[in-house]
């Protein structure tokens, strides 16, 4: 993909402009398998359904499971 | 419970990531969903019981290459700027040389003026700003002791900041009220320049007993507003990040099943304005509960960290905050996602520790998480539009 090292550079620097919300929505939007396997929302169970998820990123670009920030790894306290 | 306290607790090194200092208990204004019962106290810490607590925290072989300072009141700017510039360069004087510390400021930004705003950007501080959205959302709870609202004055902050060229974040606490205003609170961030926003809700916690969120009802909507907030994110992208949805994105893309560090003894460390030494979840410090005689685990002037886990206190509360991990894990099909909880609303909710589901999860945890998978599966769902407008895989 044409903009993938820009996608790890951003992740990786946890900028503020460019949010892993946007860096998904990029992914599907140029996911040629998107409307090809999701499973029905609800008929899967959570985990299920979040390994579907995850499964898309990684065929679509592993780099982004590798370089998620660590601290977005971990339940924060929110007060900050 | 104490002779089998190891058994009990995750014994995993943590590692001390985030040091909460509490210059003051007081604060200048008087929100009505604080948790705070001390916020009329003008006590102050002094630079010697600082320097004691750098002793403490930076000799702790818990601390590694970075430390987040967040000061955290009270409202930390009502005490003077003169006494953070020594507060700083004592921190830095006693700071390891591998040790990078990282300051942060949750302020109401009542009092930030243009030598404030000085110090933050030669200090690299990270400010965030508690604005609950437009004015009447904001100055319905946000208010000083005389009831004025105090929403045109944090904008003035806010724009000052601006002005400078400094980033800072917004924290927002969601009352039921705001739940129904998802379209305007998005408009009022993104048209205020605001670039990241984190959303709280109105706690049971502490001197706050009652929340306007408790009830069935209130889920749904805030089902609701997570999803079309989600749906606003999504659509314009980069324009606000939310630390909700970017969390919980980073939570369902991590290997490992999470861990909450509000569980994990020492990756917090709290210290009061008095030297009082605290863990787990911040809001413990200085709080009051019937069945703890305070959560106060030592003091900078007479314990160094390591003594603290010997301490009946710490081992009591320590191991019903395990167990009751433990129980998130047995019986929480968000346990995977989640770490089990925050131990300082599950006791303000049900009165302990062990406890396991709690409004605050159900709505900060298990509403998120299922609105964000929940919309992204929409999204993967939706036939990608041809250049010629036709939809992919649609004849």
């Amino acid at each position: 993909m044409s903009n993938q090292s820009d996608r790890r550079a951003s992740l990786a620097q946890g900028s503020t402009i460019v949010s892993l919300a946007a860096v998904i929505a990029c992914t599907f939007a140029s996911d040629a398998l998107a409307s090809q396997s999701a499973a029905p929302p609800g008929e899967h169970e959570l985990a299920a359904r979040v390994a579907t998820i995850v499964e898309r990123i990684r065929l679509v670009d592993p780099t982004l499971l590798r370089n998620v920030p660590p601290e977005l790894k971990v339940a924060q306290w929110r007060n900050r | 419970m104490s002779e089998n306290i190891d058994t009990v607790l995750d014994t995993t090194p943590p590692r001390l990531g985030l040091l909460v200092l509490q210059p003051t208990p007081f604060c200048n204004i008087d929100c009505s969903y604080c948790y705070l019962s001390g916020r009329e106290s003008k006590a102050t810490m002094s630079l010697e019981t600082l320097d004691l607590a750098c002793q403490r925290v930076f000799a702790s072989p818990l601390v590694d290459e970075r430390l987040e300072v967040a000061w955290h009141g009270g409202e930390p700017l009502v005490v003077p700027l003169a006494w953070y510039e020594n507060a700083l360069a004592l921190m830095a004087k006693r700071c390891p040389t591998r040790l990078r510390l990282e300051h942060r400021f949750q302020t109401n930004g009542l009092l930030v003026n243009d030598d404030w705003a000085r110090f933050f950007a030669r200090t690299k501080a990270k400010v965030g700003f508690s604005i609950d959205g437009p004015a009447d959302l904001h100055d319905a709870n946000r208010r000083t002791r005389r009831g004025q609202g105090t929403h045109e004055r944090v904008m003035r902050a806010v724009r000052l900041l601006q002005d400078k060229g400094l980033a800072f974040h917004v924290i927002t606490v969601l009352t039921e009220r705001a739940l129904d205003e998802p379209e305007r609170l998005f408009d009022f961030y993104v048209q205020n320049g605001i670039r990241e926003v984190g959303f709280n809700i109105e706690e049971i916690e502490g001197a706050h007993p009652h929340s306007s969120l408790v009830g069935r009802d209130i889920e749904t909507k805030f089902r609701r507003f997570i999803r079309r907030f989600f749906e606003l994110v999504w659509n314009a992208p980069n324009l606000l990040q939310v630390r909700e949805l970017e969390s919980t994105i980073g939570l369902l893309l991590a290997n490992d099943p999470v861990r909450d560090e509000q569980n994990l003894p020492f990756a917090i460390v709290s210290i009061g304005h008095d030297g009082t030494i605290s863990t787990f979840s911040p809001e413990l410090l200085g709080a009051h509960h019937s069945r703890f005689d305070g959560f106060a685990f030592g003091n900078v002037a007479t314990h160094q960290l390591a003594d603290i886990e010997h301490s009946a206190r710490f081992r009591s509360i320590g191991g019903e905050i395990q167990q009751g991990v433990e129980a998130c894990k047995r019986t929480c099909r968000y346990f995977r996602w989640c770490g089990g909880g925050a131990p300082a609303n599950k006791l303000f909710e049900t009165g302990r520790f062990d406890a396991t589901e709690t409004m605050h999860c159900r709505l900060t945890r298990q509403a998120v998480l299922d609105e964000v998978v929940a919309g992204i599966e929409i999204h993967i769902k939706q036939p990608k539009v041809r250049n010629d407008g036709s939809y992919a895989g649609v004849p």
